[in-house]
C-alpha cells in the first residue's frame, strides 16, 4: 500500500458519471482518511472546486457537460491550488497526451480496480506542485462571471424547489377533491376548490415563466430539441387559452395546419412562447375583442401568428416591448396585472431556436406577433401531401 | 373479491423525499385505481423495486444521500429492475433534464407542478408497457 494514510486529511473531489466507479474511488480515499466530495457533473465539479477549494481533483476524461481542456482552464481560474488527476475507464493515448498538455498531475486508467495504484498516484499528486495550466481567460471579470452564474444556479435551484414543491401538493390535493374521488362536493365547496385550483395554476404559471426565463438568460443555454408535431405543441395550451379568453369575454380562434407537421424544437418552451404571446393578446383586447392564434406550414417553415384587435402598441414603444418587466402604460395593463415578463420570455425562447419574433402593430388597430421555425427535414413531404386533410380551424 | 381487484391493479412506486408530495401523489394515483408504494429514500427504492417489481417508478431528482440520477443508474444496472419504466418528476429547473433522463434510460420527464390528469395519463401510458423492453 502507498503511504497515503500517513498524510494528514486532505480534501479531494472525485468527478465521474459512473456512480459505481466514483463510489469505489471515494471509498478508497475515505478509508485513507481523506475528506471526499463527489459529483457526476462537470459544472457542479467547478462549483464544488470553487466553494470547497479541494487540494486534489480526480476527473474522468469522459465527464459530460464540458470538454476536459475547458474544465482544466476553469479550474485554474477558480481553484488554482487544486491539483488534477485525469482518470479513464480504458487507456486512451490521445486523452492521456491531451491531459498532459493541459498540465494535469497524472493520468490514471481504471482507478477503481487498482487501489494501490490509486493511492500511490494520489499521494504523489498531493505532494507535488501544481503544474502550470492554461488559464480560462486573462480577464479577472471572467471569474466574477462564473461566481455570479454559480449564485444564479443555486438561487434558481432553491426557488424552483421551494415554490414548485408546495404548488404540486396544493394542485394534487385540490384535484382529488375536484374530481369527487372522496365524495361529491356541494356547489359552494366546488366553487372554493375551483378558486384554489385557478389561483394555484396562475401562481404555477408565473413561477414557471420566471424560472424558465432565468434558465434562458444563461448564455450557455441551448434548447432541448426533439421532434414534435404542431398538434402536440398547441394541445397542451389550448385549454388554458380558451378558459382565459372566456374569462375575459374574448373571441378566440385557433388554427393548426396540418396538425401532423413535424418540427425540431423544445416542445415545452415553444408551447409556452405561443401561450405567452396569445395571453398577451387576450389581456390587451379587453371585453369583446378577438384573438386569432395560428400555427401553419408555409413552405419549409411553420409560421406561428398571434393576432389581436386590441389597443395596439405605439411605434415609440415597440422597441421596448420585449424588455424585461416593461409594460407600456395604459389602463388595461394596470387593470389586468402581470409582471411584464411574458413577451421577454417568448422572445428569448424563439431566439434560442435561431429565430426572431416579428411585431406589426397600429395603435387602436391591434397587434400581430409572429415567428417561424423550420420543419423537420423528413416532415416536409408528408406535411405537404397531408396538409388539407389535417387542416383544422377551430373556434371558441 | 378485493384480492382479485388488488392483483389486477398496476403497481406504482413513488420515490420522493417530500412527505406531502408522496401523500398527495399517492392519493391521486390511488384514486385513479393504482396500487401505490412510497419511499423517501433512493436506497430503499432500489431494494423495493427488486423485491416487488412495480410496473412503474416515479422518481424525484433532488434527494439527500442518494439522488435520483444515482438511483436511476442503480435501477438500470440491476437485471431485475432494468426493464421497469422510470419517469423522472422534479421541481428542478434543469437545462438538459429531459435529455439527461433519456440518456440515462428514463422513459419520460415530468416537471412539477403537474396536472393530476397529466400524471394519471402518463402513468397509464408507461405502466402498461412493463415488460415490453426499455427504450434506448
Amino acid at each position: 500500500m502507498g503511504s497515503i494514510s500517513d498524510l494528514s486529511t486532505r480534501r479531494i473531489l472525485v468527478a465521474d458519471e459512473d456512480h459505481r466507479a466514483r463510489g469505489t474511488v471515494a471509498e478508497i480515499l475515505q478509508e485513507a482518511g481523506h475528506e471526499v466530495l463527489e459529483t457526476a457533473d462537470a459544472e457542479e465539479a467547478l462549483q464544488l472546486a470553487m466553494t470547497h477549494q479541494p487540494e486534489l481533483m480526480l476527473v474522468d476524461s469522459s465527464l459530460k457537460g464540458m470538454p476536459l481542456h475547458d474544465l482544466v482552464r476553469w479550474l485554474s481560474q477558480l481553484s488554482p491550488a487544486t491539483n488534477l488527476i485525469v482518470t479513464s475507464a480504458e487507456l486512451d493515448a490521445a486523452a492521456a497526451r491531451s491531459a498532459v498538455r493541459c498540465g494535469v498531475a497524472d493520468y490514471l486508467v481504471a482507478p477503481a480496480t487498482d487501489p494501490e495504484g490509486l493511492t500511490e498516484t494520489v499521494n504523489l499528486a498531493l505532494e507535488s506542485e501544481v503544474r502550470e495550466r492554461p488559464a480560462a481567460t486573462a480577464s479577472p471579470q471572467a471569474a466574477d462571471r462564473v461566481r455570479v452564474e454559480d449564485m444564479r444556479r443555486r438561487f434558481l435551484s432553491a426557488v424552483a424547489h421551494e415554490l414548485r414543491t408546495p404548488l404540486t401538493v396544493i394542485k394534487s390535493f385540490a384535484s382529488v377533491l375536484a374530481m369527487g374521488m372522496h365524495g361529491q362536493l356541494n356547489e359552494d365547496q366546488a366553487e372554493v376548490v375551483e378558486h384554489v385550483q385557478i389561483e394555484a395554476d396562475r401562481l404555477a404559471h408565473e413561477v414557471g415563466k420566471l424560472l424558465s426565463l432565468a434558465r434562458l438568460e444563461n448564455e450557455d443555454f441551448t434548447p432541448d430539441r426533439t421532434e414534435v408535431t404542431l398538434g402536440q405543441l398547441v394541445a397542451p395550451i389550448e385549454k388554458r387559452l380558451r378558459a382565459h379568453a372566456a374569462e375575459r369575454r374574448v373571441d378566440l380562434t385557433i388554427q393548426v395546419g396540418p396538425a401532423a407537421a413535424t418540427l425540431l424544437a423544445d416542445p415545452q418552451d415553444i408551447s409556452q412562447a405561443l401561450l405567452a404571446l396569445a395571453e398577451n393578446g387576450i389581456k390587451f383586447c379587453g371585453d369583446g375583442g378577438r384573438v386569432h392564434v395560428s400555427a401553419c406550414v408555409a413552405g419549409e417553415h411553420v409560421e406561428f401568428r398571434v393576432h389581436d384587435n386590441g389597443v395596439g402598441i405605439h411605434p415609440r414603444d415597440q422597441e421596448r416591448i420585449f424588455e424585461m418587466f416593461v409594460q407600456i402604460e395604459n389602463p388595461l395593463t394596470r387593470r389586468h396585472g402581470g409582471c411584464g415578463i411574458g413577451l421577454t420570455y417568448a422572445a428569448r425562447i424563439v431566439e434560442s431556436h435561431g429565430s426572431k419574433i416579428r411585431l406589426r402593430s397600429e395603435p387602436g388597430e391591434g397587434t400581430e406577433f409572429s415567428f417561424r421555425l423550420p420543419l423537420a427535414p423528413e416532415a416536409e413531404t408528408a406535411s405537404t401531401t397531408l396538409g388539407d386533410f389535417f387542416q383544422q380551424n377551430r373556434h371558441a | 373479491m378485493p384480492d382479485a381487484v388488488v392483483t389486477d391493479r398496476r403497481h406504482v412506486l413513488i420515490v420522493d423525499d417530500e412527505p406531502l408530495i408522496l401523500a398527495s401523489t399517492r392519493l391521486v394515483l390511488r384514486s385513479a385505481g393504482f396500487r401505490v408504494t412510497t419511499t423517501d429514500s433512493g436506497n430503499e427504492a432500489v431494494a423495493i423495486a427488486g423485491d416487488e417489481m412495480p410496473d412503474l417508478i416515479l422518481l424525484d431528482i433532488m434527494m439527500p444521500e442518494v439522488d435520483g440520477w444515482e438511483t436511476l443508474g442503480r435501477l438500470r444496472e440491476d437485471p431485475r429492475t432494468n426493464r421497469i419504466p422510470v419517469v423522472i418528476f422534479t421541481a428542478r429547473e434543469h437545462t438538459r433534464g429531459r435529455q439527461l433522463a433519456r440518456e440515462m434510460g428514463a422513459r419520460d420527464y415530468l416537471q412539477k407542478p403537474f396536472e393530476a390528469e397529466q400524471l394519471i395519463e402518463l402513468v397509464h401510458r408507461y405502466a402498461e408497457t412493463t415488460g415490453q423492453g426499455q427504450a434506448d
